[in-house]
Formats: C-alpha cells, sequence, structure tokens
C-alpha cells in the first residue's frame, strides 16, 4: 500500500488492484503510475525524473529527498508487509504485524527481509 | 487614463479583492479553500510585482531623461541666444519627458498601495502544499496573515540614536511586523503551531566625506523570529523530556504543559541584510519542515 504525509506516515487506505513490478507492494487506483515496465508504485516511480509530474510521485520524491537531508524517521501508523529502507520507527518495540485484509493473508506471504525502494 | 489598479482588482472575486484592500486575511477554512484561495491571491500578487517593478524602472529613466533634456534644453537656449523655435522644440520634448515621468510615478504609487507583502506565497502557501497530505482535510485551518509594508508607521517599534563614532549621526529604528500565525491540524489529531515575526532594522548613517560633503547612507538588517509549536495527540504520544534537555544545548525549545496536552516550541531568528533598502528574503518552506522535523523526533510512543 502506499505510503502519505510527510511527519507521520500511514497507509493510503484504499482498495488495492495491482502489485508494483519493482518491489510488488499492492498499490491502489489512485497510487498506480504506468512506467515503461508497467504498474509501479509512487515510490519506486520517485527516482525516475519522467514520472515526477505525477502528484503522488512527486510527494514520495520530496518525501525521501527530506528524509535524507535531515535525516528525519517518520513515526508510521501503517501495516503493511512492504518495508522500505525509510521505515526504521515501524521496529521500535513493536511487534510484527498481521495481514489486515483477506487478501493479504491469503496472496501474498510475509517476507522476512527487508523490501528495499 | 484608467490606472491598471481598478481593471485588475475588478477581475477579482471580492473575498481576494478584500484581502488585498485590508492587507490582511483572516480565518479559518479547509486545506482545499486555503490552497485555491493563497493560490490566486499570489498570481495576483506576482503580476503586480512585476508590473510594479517595470513602471519604476520606467519613471526612474524618464525621469533621469528629463532632468538631462532641461539641461540640455538651457544650454541650447543659451547657444541659440533665445530662438523661439528652438525654444518650443526643447520645451516641448521636456514637458513631454515630464509627462511620461509623472504618468508612470502615479502608476507605480497606485500599484504600490496594492502590493503585497510576499511571505505568503514564498513561505506559507508552499509549506502547506507540502504538507497537504498530512494535514487533515476535514478540520479547519486557521490563518492570520499580515499583508501590509513592514516598515510603514504602524510597526515602528524604536527610534534610537546610536554612539555616532566617526559618523556625525546614527539612528537605528526598529520595526516589528506579525506577518503570519497559523494552526494547522494533522490528519492523526497533531496540531501544528508557526508564528513567524518580521523586524526589520535600519541604520541611518550621516557622516563627512573625505572631501568635506555631508552624506547620509542607509542600511538594513531583518531579522524573521520563527516560532514553530507541536501539540501532540496525548494518548498516542507525548514529548520525551530527555530530548528536550538534549536538544536545548544547540536550539531554543521550551516544553509546556497546557490544558489541551504538552506543547513544544522550537525557536529560531533567520538574519539577512541588505545595502539596497529592506531585504526582501522569506524563511523558505523547507526550514519550516526541517523545525517541525526537529520536534517531532522528541516524540516518543504514549506509555
Amino acid at each position: 500500500m502506499a505510503k502519505t504525509g510527510l511527519l507521520f506516515l500511514r497507509d493510503c487506505g484504499s482498495m488495492m488492484i495491482n502489485n508494483c513490478v519493482a518491489c510488488g507492494r499492492p498499490v491502489c487506483r489512485n497510487h498506480a503510475i504506468d512506467s515503461d515496465q508497467g504498474i509501479v508504485c509512487p515510490e519506486c516511480a520517485a527516482p525516475k525524473k519522467n514520472l515526477r509530474e505525477e502528484p503522488a510521485v512527486r510527494n514520495s520524491a520530496h518525501r525521501q529527498d527530506y528524509y535524507s537531508r535531515y535525516g528525519y524517521a517518520p513515526y508510521y501508523y501503517g501495516h503493511t508487509l512492504f518495508y522500505s529502507d525509510q521505515d526504521y520507527r515501524t521496529f521500535d518495540g513493536k511487534d510484527p504485524v498481521q495481514a489486515e485484509t483477506p487478501d493479504q493473508a491469503a496472496g501474498i506471504a510475509f517476507e522476512d527481509d527487508y523490501m528495499e525502494s | 487614463m484608467a490606472h491598471k489598479e481598478s481593471l485588475t482588482l475588478d477581475t477579482l472575486p471580492p473575498e481576494i479583492r478584500d484581502a488585498v484592500t485590508n492587507k490582511r486575511i483572516s480565518g479559518r477554512k479547509k486545506l482545499g479553500r486555503w490552497l485555491v484561495f493563497l493560490k490566486t491571491l499570489s498570481e495576483f500578487d506576482e503580476q503586480v510585482d512585476a508590473q510594479y517593478n517595470k513602471v519604476k524602472k520606467r519613471s526612474v529613466g524618464f525621469g533621469v531623461l528629463t532632468f538631462v533634456c532641461l539641461f540640455a534644453s538651457i544650454f541650447a537656449l543659451a547657444f541659440s541666444e533665445g530662438n523661439l523655435v528652438v525654444l518650443a522644440s526643447c520645451g516641448s520634448v521636456v514637458f513631454l519627458l515630464f509627462v511620461f515621468f509623472m504618468v508612470n510615478w502615479l502608476n507605480a504609487r497606485a500599484l504600490k498601495k496594492i502590493n503585497l507583502e510576499n511571505s505568503f506565497r514564498e513561505t506559507v502557501l508552499p509549506f502547506l502544499a507540502i504538507l497537504s497530505e498530512e494535514i487533515s482535510p476535514k478540520d479547519k485551518i486557521t490563518l492570520d496573515l499580515n499583508l501590509g509594508d513592514p516598515t510603514a508607521k504602524q510597526y515602528k517599534v524604536s527610534e534610537q540614536k546610536l554612539p555616532p563614532g566617526r559618523n556625525r549621526k546614527l539612528i537605528e529604528r526598529t520595526y516589528c511586523f506579525p506577518a503570519c500565525h497559523a494552526k494547522i491540524p494533522l490528519e492523526n489529531g497533531t496540531l501544528l503551531l508557526l508564528d513567524l515575526v518580521k523586524n526589520p532594522v535600519s541604520y541611518d548613517r550621516y557622516y563627512r566625506s573625505s572631501s568635506g560633503k555631508s552624506k547620509h547612507k542607509k542600511k538594513w538588517k531583518l531579522i524573521i523570529d520563527v516560532t514553530a509549536g507541536l501539540v501532540p495527540v496525548s494518548e498516542e504520544f507525548q514529548v520525551s523530556e530527555a530530548e528536550v534537555e538534549r536538544m536545548t544545548a544547540s536550539a531554543k525549545v521550551k516544553l509546556k504543559e497546557k490544558k489541551g496536552g504538552q506543547l513544544c516550541c522550537l525557536r529560531e531568528k533567520l538574519k539577512f541584510k541588505s545595502a539596497k533598502g529592506v531585504p526582501d528574503e522569506n524563511v523558505s518552506p523547507e526550514a519550516l519542515v526541517e523545525m517541525f522535523m526537529k520536534l517531532c523526533t522528541m516524540l516518543n510512543p504514549a506509555a
């Protein structure tokens, strides 16, 4: 699920329609970005300058830029199984979370390794 | 000749026309409405700024040309021994140049009256746009923006003569201009508070040059006092006193216990200088984001 916010991150909460071809995370209709490779999530599209016209990609690029510039680790409200290299706070004193929806539980295996964007 | 001021104002919606006339925006609206309102006002102000700079340059140009032609005409008349043709042609040229100068000068004056202070479009609007995903779409944002001239008389707080040193006279004038006060509710219930106060300071220096002539120079300094505040949701977060103490060593941080919860404030002063009028710099939205990120790093999940 795509992340939204800047100071506090959370999942967008919309119904997922597809998986990102680059990292495999589920994306919703609002955050599915058409690229040469196929449907990608905003985090995977952010490094590509030609895709930054999309507001979700632009927000994701700004987010990554601010986090790397100021060394900020946001608090994350979400429960996605897909973690990027910015999701440090998620693991502060929290137990691993279970999939929230039946789709997630049935279709996606829980991965022990971090999924880097 | 209709002033450009009246033509442009008539095309604006009433709310924006009021903001331009009163030089103040105050109210509570949802994020979407604020962004539309501020963007329209920003486009109008950019047009006015561009026109004002153009017309001001023209008026200075025509003013200089008028004086040059006047002196040239005097010499021409002296050499022609008062020839009527020379007098008529020189006089009409000088008169035309003077008319162009006056028209541009009056236009510049009229545009200056509707020119707005730029911090709303260089700081507040981009800051709201950056946080647009974060801000609660249902709750209202409280904004109080002052769009007037920071060096207007009503904002002067002090005028004092400083020790002149090598100068004949040195006068310092300080102004206090509250530019912005905002309360921004986030989607998770956290409240962001922002306060921007501009303090322009002018130094008028009167001295004698090496050739004995009396001279005057004016320099400006601008100090922008930025206070960023955070009121976290008490059920979810609490401000770590250890983090506050750690940050106090390098920054002005305060933690207060209020009725609604804890209030954590970070205060910074940004300084700018200029010898050509008041510095026109503003706080960058990235600097504001950095301040709020510093405040958020002091939060811990509530026990």
